[in-house]
């Protein structure tokens, strides 16, 4: 599973992320968070781990202290 | 003609992008912040989260998540007070205090919950910190101060007081109702644990608006439950920030204002703002020094940190003067304790208070030509007498 979901506490620390992902140039989507993911806020971040290191992106949200969880994206 | 000096009170005029924002939100994507994933909500939600972004710069916050919004800066204060403060907690505050920050302390002393304790200010406003120094207890948690005057043009040494209670392993809590948006505000630098302030005075936003800033290692208890658009599926509120103090629908008409409000403020810079202020209240004190009949009060010329101008007379109370000023000449001014009664008991203008003129970015050198004739008149003329 390369598409991968990252859900956050709130809505504000998804714009938080996105903003911190755009400047670090990376490419995802804004998703409205997929039902079978028990999530904390309506909305998530979508990528593709063959384009976005999941390390890097785990590093970028955690120096901003920004919690997080990761899934597979299932349709 | 009509001149608005009233800005103490409220900022007036706004930007007309602070107009333009709310109607535009209003007309076009009123959307819900954090209920949906749908466009307008989206886009409602980034506007909130941009100006959660803003505030952080301007105040230099640790992180956005740690700016809240309230509907006022006295919300702001209680929910600051009520939430942090534990019985047995020793709190100091000073004279020149707002009601905002006395009467939810003097709630919390009355119910028994805290020791307070209100220190003088001199004749010009001013703490003195050995005073401060020599006020504290060992069961001191807090100390809380005012940072601009909303009687007379000065500000408190914010700096001086933080560096003071972090020394003393103390709480420090910066009223910034004057100055937010006026004056630079550091919290990291000035060692403010908690600062509250307003949207709708000189940041430029609607009414409606305020917030608190909270550093990183500081907690405030929830006093309000309820829906955040966060934790769906729980039962109970959740703890983190900013949702853990933002229970219920935001201000989202509001905050698309302030947003302007702030923009402007970056804009135009801060320094073009201040300079402006300066101006503007040194020519008006040159005016108000040629009437004999009035008594100044604050710093004077040259040292009036905030566009603020207290005046009393000994031939009339400042509500008739104020009454024919509106009246007759359409200049709006505030007259009376302007909620600050301690600070009118150290200046020595209590119990009548001042009158109280405060100009603003959008004052012009002809509002006060206008404003000073006007006055001058009404005092040869004795116009005070039959209003």
């Amino acid at each position: 599973m390369h598409n991968k979901v990252i859900t956050f506490q709130s809505t504000h620390h998804v714009l938080k992320a996105e903003k911190i992902l755009i400047k670090a140039g990376l490419k995802f989507d804004i998703i409205p968070t997929p039902k079978n993911i028990s999530s904390d806020c309506g909305m998530s971040i979508r990528f593709d781990s063959q384009v976005i290191n999941l390390s890097l992106l785990s590093e970028l949200l955690n120096t901003n202290n920004i919690s997080f969880k990761i899934y597979d994206y299932k349709i | 003609m009509q001149v608005y000096l009233d800005n103490t009170a409220t900022s007036w005029p706004k930007p007309h992008t602070v107009v333009d924002a709310i109607s535009d939100y209003l007309s076009n994507y009123g959307g819900s912040p954090g209920r949906s994933g749908h466009a307008f909500a989206l886009k409602a939600a980034r506007i909130v989260f941009e100006t959660r972004e803003l505030l952080a710069e301007y105040f230099n916050a640790d992180s956005s998540d740690r700016v809240i919004f309230t509907s006022n800066a006295t919300n702001a204060s209680n929910i600051a007070f009520k939430g942090i403060l534990k019985k047995g907690d020793h709190v100091i505050t000073s004279h020149m205090e707002h009601n905002s920050t006395i009467r939810p302390l003097r709630h919390l002393e009355q119910q028994g919950i805290i020791e307070l304790t209100i220190i003088d200010c001199d004749q010009n406003g001013n703490i003195d910190l050995d005073i401060l120094k020599s006020s504290f207890k060992p069961n001191t948690r807090l100390v809380s101060t005012i940072h601009g005057s909303n009687i007379i043009g000065i500000a408190l040494p914010i700096e001086k007081i933080g560096a003071l209670c972090k020394s003393k392993n103390i709480l420090y809590h910066v009223d910034a109702a004057q100055t937010a948006g006026f004056l630079p505000i550091d919290v990291q630098k000035d060692n403010i644990d908690i600062l509250t302030f307003t949207g709708h005075k000189k940041l430029l936003g609607p009414s409606g608006t305020g917030g608190i800033v909270i550093r990183k290692n500081i907690d405030i208890d929830t006093l309000i439950h309820g829906g955040s658009g966060s934790k769906s599926e729980s039962e109970t509120h959740p703890d983190f920030y900013p949702d853990k103090l933002e229970a219920g629908t935001p201000n989202t008409v509001g905050i698309t204002g302030l947003k302007a409000g702030i923009e402007f403020i970056f804009k135009q810079g801060q320094q073009k703002i201040i300079n402006h202020s300066q101006q503007i209240t040194d020519y008006f004190l040159d005016s108000l020094s040629e009437i004999q009949e009035l008594n100044l009060h604050g710093p004077g010329k040259g040292k009036n940190i905030l566009p603020v101008i207290s005046v009393t007379s000994d031939l009339f109370p400042p509500d008739k003067l104020a009454s024919v000023l509106d009246k007759k000449y359409g200049i709006m001014t505030r007259s009376g304790l302007m909620c600050s009664p301690l600070g009118h008991k150290a200046l020595g203008t209590f119990p009548k208070g001042t009158l109280r003129f405060s100009p603003g970015f959008f004052t012009t050198k002809k509002d006060i030509d206008y404003t000073s004739e006007s006055l001058k008149r009404i005092i040869t003329n004795k116009e005070y007498e039959n209003s």
